[in-house]
């Protein structure tokens, strides 16, 4: 009689897929140097790295990944991929030649004050920075800032390569951070009290602090979330969402591609509630990507609005409005009647989507493989992964 | 109600679709012989065509000759045989069912086998009902096959069979965009798509739409599954398949069809009724229910049909329930 092995109840694995040349996948392709090197993988793959650490949250920047480990060791957050900014942190194997690519995971050690009892609850990346944020000790911030993005002071000429500063945001005005988003060069705090506090770069009034200049110090968001009790914050590039506990959207920043208001206004620097999100229900999730934004309520409906591939058909490429795409792309149909999708997120060109029964749904610019479908050709309208 | 007692009025009204139950481990061609045979039969003990007359001229030439009408010897049934034989009969089946599948069968008499097998060329969907045996392998995938292995199964429980069971369904109803025919990324795709559940181009393509467990009691598992273009092997590596997965080994016990387009097994005739009078029956239901559900009509659609569809069965509490359908 046999017994079959399987492995321990895996609750901790993390797939990866996309371009991997910069090693911002952590996995070793080239199992023969005589070969080329792997550049991108078109599905998704499984590392061995997930198996060896409890991984709590991960962090996709510009060509880069930071990975959170839930562990009492010094080394709580894995960076790899490109390092020319450090935002993975200092990593100098020969002394004084600091690596700008890192092609496995490297434990990035922040400086903390307890370093077996605090713990790591969110990463989050923009371009070239990375905010690390703990139960206990605040945020600590690593990588560029030319703009102020890392929260601290702006110093000119500053190099950033081989650079090991991580800075330490212990609190905002005396409150917790309960959470962090990064977009592309500015950064998001939400405190215990559901305000947002921004920094950064702010040329495209995503900042929502009032004016278009960077700023370093992260200061209250301004605007029609004063008084909110604001549960997320989501950004890629130059747009900010935010949803409160009621389920109304608000949003600043870039709205070139009609994403925020209805007036044509391009850049909005302080937060508005966004009308065009009235009649959709109460919004749990919400996502905003380079030039569209997504949005999921509690009853499983999704919504996109914006420009670019929004995931109803190869016509459909601006939509002012939010309109909703089918349910039936999701599964929805006779066999699953009660499929819902839990959550939304976005890239600059691509959506995904997370179902009830588990199921992850992609859709948008394949840009090398990055929806994981197994080709490279866009994705019009969303289609499931396929994750073994 | 009208009672017909001559063969020859029946035998024009044999012209139709039945639907039968078919018993398992017997092929299809057997089932389509005992059916003929017992139509024969019933035909036969009905009024049938009498004898010829013949005009017998007897006796000598030379004194008086007898003549009289009489019923001919070389027409008599002992003679030539019975009235209606199965070689008179043409009967053949849309959807092909394996030996070891068991349940709904719908077969075509005489003109029916028109409608059959145009009901098959908008390919319906099917419904089975799986049962498989955790923890033995055989070669055949089958109870009837030598046991090739054996495998723990305590780990397996109905929860991660149900995981398994949904993963199963999700990727075939994702393939089956793939499968469609049209190029994915064209806005005739995104259409289909948006309709919900679309039939493969190519009719050698299984697709299951459907898959629910309804039935867990180590070893013992019971599937439902909704599908398209399927085959018997197909079936039983299905089960195979879900044991491997579950890292354990499993073979199928029985297959058992529940559902065929609108035909369910409740229009379907069990062995003790495939007698003539049960049959005509049964072809004016089938012939009630093709018109109603417009199965001329269903071609024009690639989409599944209100008429393809059928809810999967919840769970069973009951075990008994299962029992009683064999």
């Amino acid at each position: 009689v046999f017994q079959y092995a399987s492995s321990t109840q895996p609750k901790w694995r993390v797939y990866v897929w996309g371009v991997a040349e910069h090693g911002a996948l952590g996995v070793n392709l080239q199992l023969k140097k005589s070969r080329e090197p792997i550049s991108y993988l078109q599905k998704p793959v499984r590392t061995h790295f997930a198996e060896q650490h409890k991984i709590v949250d991960i962090a996709c920047g510009y060509g880069f990944t930071a990975l959170a480990a839930d562990t009492r060791e010094n080394a709580k957050v894995f960076g790899f991929g490109i390092n020319t900014d450090s935002q993975i942190g200092y990593h100098a194997p020969r002394k004084n030649h600091p690596l700008q690519l890192i092609l496995t995971p490297a434990p990035i050690e922040l400086p903390l004050a307890d370093i077996p009892n605090t713990r790591v609850i969110n990463v989050a990346a923009g371009r070239a920075h990375l905010l690390v944020l703990t139960d206990k000790e605040g945020v600590f911030t690593l990588g560029n800032n030319a703009y102020g993005q890392c929260g601290r002071q702006i110093v000119e000429e500053e190099k950033y390569s081989g650079s090991p500063i991580i800075y330490n945001i212990p609190h905002l005005n005396g409150t917790k951070i309960k959470s962090i988003e990064c977009g592309q060069d500015h950064s998001l705090f939400v405190n215990e009290n559901g305000e947002v506090y921004a920094c950064g770069c702010g040329a495209d009034g995503q900042t929502g602090l009032g004016h278009f200049i960077s700023e370093w110090q992260p200061c209250r968001v301004l605007g029609d979330i004063e008084g909110e009790n604001i549960v997320k914050v989501s950004s890629t590039a130059d747009c900010v969402l935010a949803i409160n506990d009621k389920g109304e959207v608000f949003g600043w920043g870039n709205s070139e591609y009609s994403q925020l208001l209805h007036e044509e206004i391009q850049q909005i620097n302080t937060a508005r509630y966004l009308k065009k999100c009235q009649g959709l229900g109460k919004i749990i999730d919400v996502a905003a990507g380079g030039s569209f934004c997504i949005a999921v309520n509690d009853n499983g409906d999704v919504f996109v609005w914006g420009y670019g591939i929004l995931g109803k058909g190869p016509i459909v490429n601006h939509a002012k409005e939010p309109t909703q795409i089918p349910t039936t792309l999701f599964g929805r149909n006779e066999f699953q009647p009660d499929l819902q999708i839990i959550a939304v997120s976005a890239g600059i060109g691509h959506f995904a989507a997370v179902s009830n029964n588990g199921d992850l749904y992609m859709w948008g610019h394949n840009r090398r493989g990055c929806l994981g479908l197994g080709n490279v050709k866009d994705q019009f309208f969303p289609l499931k992964v396929k994750v073994i | 109600m009208v009672y017909v007692s001559k063969a020859p009025t029946v035998w024009n009204l044999l012209k139709g679709v039945v639907c039968i139950y078919k018993p398992a481990g017997i092929t299809a061609a057997y089932v389509r012989k005992i059916l003929l045979g017992n139509i024969c039969r019933d035909l036969c003990e009905l009024e049938t065509r009498p004898p010829a007359s013949h005009v017998f001229i007897e006796g000598n030439p030379s004194t008086s000759l007898n003549v009289h009408v009489s019923p001919s010897f070389a027409d008599h049934p002992l003679v030539v045989g019975p009235r209606y034989q199965p070689d008179d009969f043409r009967c053949t089946w849309g959807a092909p069912i394996g030996k070891n599948i068991s349940g709904v069968f719908v077969l075509g008499l005489n003109e029916g086998n028109k409608i059959v097998k145009n009901l098959h060329m908008q390919r319906p969907t099917r419904v089975f009902r799986l049962k498989g045996l955790l923890g033995q392998a055989t070669d055949t995938y089958f109870s009837d096959g030598k046991v090739v292995e054996k495998a723990t199964f305590r780990h397996v429980n109905r929860s991660k069979l149900d995981t398994l069971v949904a993963s199963i369904q999700a990727a075939h109803q994702k393939q089956m965009f793939h499968q469609s025919g049209v190029d994915i990324q064209s806005q005739t795709a995104y259409e289909l798509a948006v309709q919900g559940l679309i039939k493969p181009a190519n009719s050698k393509i299984p697709i299951l739409y459907g898959i629910k467990c309804i039935h867990f009691e180590p070893p013992n598992f019971t599937i439902e599954v909704q599908c398209i273009n399927e085959h018997e092997v197909y079936l039983k590596t299905l089960v195979h398949d879900i044991g491997m997965k579950l890292h354990s080994v499993a073979t199928c016990t029985s297959i058992q069809c529940i559902r065929y387009d609108s035909f369910t097994l409740e229009h379907a005739l069990l062995r003790k009724h495939w007698t003539l009078q049960h049959l005509m029956d049964s072809m004016s239901e089938s012939s009630r229910l093709l018109k109603e559900t417009e199965a001329d009509k269903r071609q024009k659609s690639a989409f599944l049909v209100k008429s393809d569809m059928s809810r999967l069965k919840a769970p069973v509490v009951n075990n008994d329930e299962i029992e009683t359908l064999y």
